[in-house]
């Protein structure tokens, strides 16, 4: 079986295009507009620490970690029509001209990306009923628990529904951060956070008894 | 029960393993791992994910040194690997496949190209499943063959060996089945065998254990990791077993339905042992069953402290 090739990296000629090609990231999206939203979505949050993190390597010359970070943005940016980034990630990841250059460069269309993308992000509802958790909360937490402990990738999926569900109740945040850990699959993070919301959950229904 | 294939994906970038997350989940069972420590501790979950997606470049252990050690274990080096890696150069994906991979995909990827190679690869493997279930199960009884047996043997024998740990072994032998044949017809016979399996089965329950048809109406029982006197607990409970179906036997000696002797052994490997020692110590141990009178159970340990 051959490899299953990547699309080419966008060449020179493209510097002037818009930092977001909508039509590329559909095409990888399988034409599917909320899965191509999601994931502008998603590459916001993976990167939106990427600027500092370029800015620190940068100043101290850290020269393997920007190649690092070129090597990640090269493939993500594909996904997202992301070219122009795609293009200077490409380049600083194959060094292929001074790499302060190449870095300034990727550092700039990174923020591009990323500002073109803010519109995209969901507006945070905040609020504070407690009215709206699901009847069988407690076991949906035990089953959570054991989804996690194996990283099992519906843990995410399912913790994500549950967050909507539950728009409005202050534990909708407890829930993203207990997903946000296990997406960079800090287990033993996301654990301690979903045992803690598991004891609040207990306290406040005993309260309310 | 589940009957979804297992897919792990393995990439350091959080994007990544949302990107092929999206995509598989729909069709597979999924579990993540961000470097190569956690993918060799999902690897060897039981059951073992039956396909591994594996990036190259991750801090610490890279892709090609964690494929190398999962080839290295027994307990992975048969599960499937395929690279997903932004390196593109014809040098890379030459190493990864000469390595063992079963394919190389690059990133970024069209998302219906990979889900196709995936559905082929796991179409493959579970074919070549079907098939080593068949080459392993006896026909007769559904429960695995001597083959199946061997092969765990030598398996649990090595690693008893290097861990130290104690390894029980049970013969059984169904009393007079010779005679039970010659009274009610091999049909019967058959269908005693099957009873019999099936109420062995009943009895053990840790994954780690094994019943297998040895041969004719012989069983053997392999019991890991745990001490004499749970295994001799395990073997008399078989024993109860068979003796409760109450298959009426007119010809057997023992009693009047159909029985069971066991011969068992549990002992610390040696490290100079050979395994044939310890089927020599079981098949004499059922020997004394069979002379003392059968439907019994008849168990020494060797060596030490087992």
């Amino acid at each position: 079986m051959n490899a299953s090739h990547p699309v080419e990296p966008p060449d020179a000629d493209s510097s002037n295009a818009s930092p977001l090609d909508l039509t590329k990231a559909l095409q990888f999206a399988d034409h599917d507009e909320d899965k191509m939203h999601n994931r502008l979505v998603s590459f916001y949050a993976c990167y939106e620490a990427g600027l500092e993190q370029l800015d620190a390597m940068i100043v101290s010359g850290d020269h393997e970690g920007l190649r690092r970070v070129a090597h990640s943005l090269k493939s993500a940016s594909g996904y997202i029509g992301a070219l122009r980034l795609q293009l200077a990630a490409s380049q600083l990841s194959t060094n292929k001209a001074p790499v302060e250059q190449l870095a300034a460069t990727l550092r700039q269309e990174l923020q591009a990306v990323l500002t073109t993308i803010l519109p995209h992000r969901p507006t945070q509802i905040t609020g504070s009923s407690l009215d709206n958790l699901p009847n069988d909360f407690a076991v949906t937490l035990e089953q959570m628990e054991a989804l996690i402990r194996t990283g099992d990738a519906r843990a995410s999926v399912r913790l994500a529904e549950l967050e909507r569900s539950m728009i409005g109740n202050p534990m909708a945040a407890d829930l993203a951060a207990i997903r946000d850990a296990f997406d960079d699959l800090d287990i033993a993070l996301a654990l301690s956070k979903l045992s803690a919301l598991h004891e609040a959950y207990a306290t406040n229904k005993e309260r309310s008894l | 029960m589940n009957n979804r294939q297992r897919i792990l994906i393995v990439d350091d970038e959080k994007f990544n393993r949302q990107i092929l997350s999206d995509l598989l989940l729909p069709d597979y069972e999924v579990f993540l791992a961000k470097d190569g420590e956690q993918a060799i501790a999902c690897a060897k979950a039981k059951p073992p994910p039956d396909l591994i997606l594996l990036d190259v470049i991750m801090p610490g252990m890279d892709g090609y040194e964690v494929l190398r050690r999962l080839r290295a274990d027994e307990r992975t080096g048969d599960i499937p690997v395929i690279f997903v890696t932004g390196m593109c150069e014809e040098e890379d994906e030459t190493k990864g496949l000469d390595m063992g991979a079963v394919d190389y995909v690059l990133k970024p990827f069209r998302t219906a190209v990979v889900r196709a190679r995936v559905r082929n690869h796991m179409s493959y493997i579970w074919q070549r499943k079907q098939l080593e279930q068949d080459a392993f199960i006896d026909g007769l009884t559904g429960i695995p063959n001597r083959r199946r047996f061997d092969q765990t043997l030598d398996i649990e024998w090595r690693r008893a060996k290097r861990h130290g740990t104690p390894l029980s072994l049970a013969m059984v032998d169904v009393d007079y089945f010779k005679q039970y044949n010659d009274t009610y017809g091999h049909g019967a016979g058959d269908e005693a065998l099957r009873q019999i399996a099936k109420a062995m089965l009943q009895v053990i329950s840790r994954s780690s254990e094994l019943v297998a048809r040895y041969g004719g109406e012989e069983f053997v029982i392999l019991l890991p990791e745990i001490e004499q006197e749970e295994a001799v607990q395990i073997a008399e409970q078989l024993r109860h077993a068979v003796e409760m179906l109450r298959l009426r036997h007119e010809k057997s000696n023992a009693a009047p339905f159909v029985t069971i002797s066991v011969g068992g052994v549990s002992l610390m490997p040696p490290a100079n042992a050979a395994v044939a020692e310890l089927l020599l110590l079981a098949d004499n141990r059922l020997y004394l069953a069979k002379q003392a009178g059968r439907n019994q159970v008849i168990w020494k340990s060797d060596g030490p402290s087992a």
